[in-house]
């Protein structure tokens, strides 16, 4: 019951809302609806309203939270909704303890109020300095590329890379994702070290997997971007332009494209998955697997190449040569187009002569 | 307490020893990025930022090491 309570606590704001808006609402018939429904704010406030009317109905924790994250998205004022997040922490405190005590039928649980004032900041010093390193290394990364708008003055063939959006873009999703893989780091770190316990740090000393690592390069998605785009060509030539001819024919310009956004992407997570660039967590078996793939792939392609001229015999004369023609012709096609943006970018940067 | 017993001791705070020598060096490598990109040095740049959030990873990496070694000693001293 208390616990209801705190719910409508957090979001009587937005319930008294929804209760002055809805009868008004549904008395002006069906054509108000859709108005309110243009207007995205009212469809928020709609939403967190009946995520906290089903979460004080039925108690769901999830609603509560789900409505919580949602109001932390779209606060008006630029900060946090503090009140939700200390009435959510509030209700988890008190879940916990409703659930783990009921069980062990304790009848009154008896805690020092030390402890409670003690325990209360723990949770927070991980989080707290995560997020410290984390703004650190963001902070580096957009001092970095607000430098780029420097570079023309001594460097203006730069500027059309420099002053390009999807630079800047690329750069500073690089540094969201490491922030991130940061900020889980530094958090395990200090959690460690905030509470040590010996039995986790046995077995996670123990797991052989996760201690020997050698080495593994940050930023490795951008060395597999570039190893796809290596694989890309002779794959969708294999499969798009000759055994799928007829198929591809019937589409139009953008669903081909889209077809080859969608192997690109595919072949990235595929080279991803075979971990090419770590020595050490070679995926053995797959790898076998993958590459059994593909030579099966070029066979039959081959094959059905060469069938219109030896029949049924192409089986055993697979027409590699012509194969290899149409895959290098492609190769030339769309590698230009690529090699040369490359090559041109290198040279500007200065790093290839 | 013994000579070994010293060694064992100082051999603890060699990983975290180890993780600061690389973090500070990290640092100067990303700061030395932010100087090469003020001066237009864009490939020493990149390459210097790389080195120095490679170097970040790792320093973190074994701190990490050196977190859970700490946390294991706990229950050899209680």
């Amino acid at each position: 019951m208390f616990s209801r309570l705190i719910i409508l606590a957090a979001f009587y704001k937005e319930i008294m809302l929804f209760f002055n808006t809805f009868p008004s609402l549904l008395s002006r018939g069906l054509v108000s609806p859709y108005l309110f429904l243009t207007n995205v704010s009212y469809v928020i406030l709609l939403t967190i309203s009946i995520l906290a009317l089903v979460a004080i109905a039925i108690g769901n924790i999830y609603a509560f939270a789900i409505a919580v994250i949602i109001s932390a998205f779209t606060c008006y004022k630029p900060c946090l909704p503090l009140t939700q997040i200390i009435f959510f922490l509030l209700y988890l405190a008190i879940d916990t303890v409703t659930n783990s005590y009921r069980g062990l039928e304790h009848v009154s649980i008896r805690t020092r109020f030390r402890d409670i004032a003690k325990s209360l900041p723990i949770p927070l010093i991980p989080i707290v300095s995560s997020t410290v390193v984390a703004v650190l290394v963001i902070f580096m990364i957009i001092s970095i590329v607000n430098r780029f708008t420097d570079i023309p003055r001594s460097n203006p063939q730069l500027y059309t890379v420099t002053a390009s959006p999807i630079t800047k873009i690329v750069v500073s999703l690089a540094g969201v994702i490491y922030a991130y893989n940061i900020v889980r780091k530094v958090a395990e770190i200090v959690a460690v070290f905030v509470m040590p316990s010996p039995r986790v740090a046995l077995q996670e000393l123990s797991k052989e997997k996760d201690i020997d690592l050698i080495f593994i390069p940050a930023f490795r998605w951008l060395l597999y971007l570039a190893f796809a785009a290596i694989l890309y060509t002779p794959v969708y030539t294999i499969v798009f332009d000759i055994l799928l001819i007829d198929l591809l024919k019937e589409l139009s310009d953008l669903m081909k494209s889209i077809v080859s956004a969608i192997t690109y992407v595919s072949l990235v997570i595929l080279c991803r998955s075979l971990d090419i660039f770590s020595d050490i967590h070679l995926g053995v078996k797959r790898f076998a697997v993958t590459s059994t793939a593909l030579l099966i792939l070029v066979y039959v392609a081959a094959v059905k190449l060469a069938l219109p001229y030896h029949g049924w015999g192409a089986v055993l004369a697979p027409d590699i040569q012509k194969l290899g023609e149409v895959v290098q012709k492609n190769y030339i096609d769309f590698g230009t187009t690529v090699i040369t943006f490359i090559s041109t970018f290198f040279k500007l940067l200065g790093v290839a002569p | 307490m013994s000579r070994l017993e010293i060694l064992r001791r100082s051999l603890l705070y060699l990983l975290p020893a180890i993780s600061i020598a690389i973090l500070a060096f990290s640092v100067y490598l990303l700061l030395a990025s932010v100087g090469y990109m003020e001066r237009g040095f864009v490939g020493t740049s990149l390459l210097s930022a790389l080195i120095g959030f490679a170097l970040l990873s790792a320093s973190l990496y074994v701190m990490r090491l050196a977190a859970y070694v700490y946390a294991s000693e706990k229950r050899s001293e209680s």
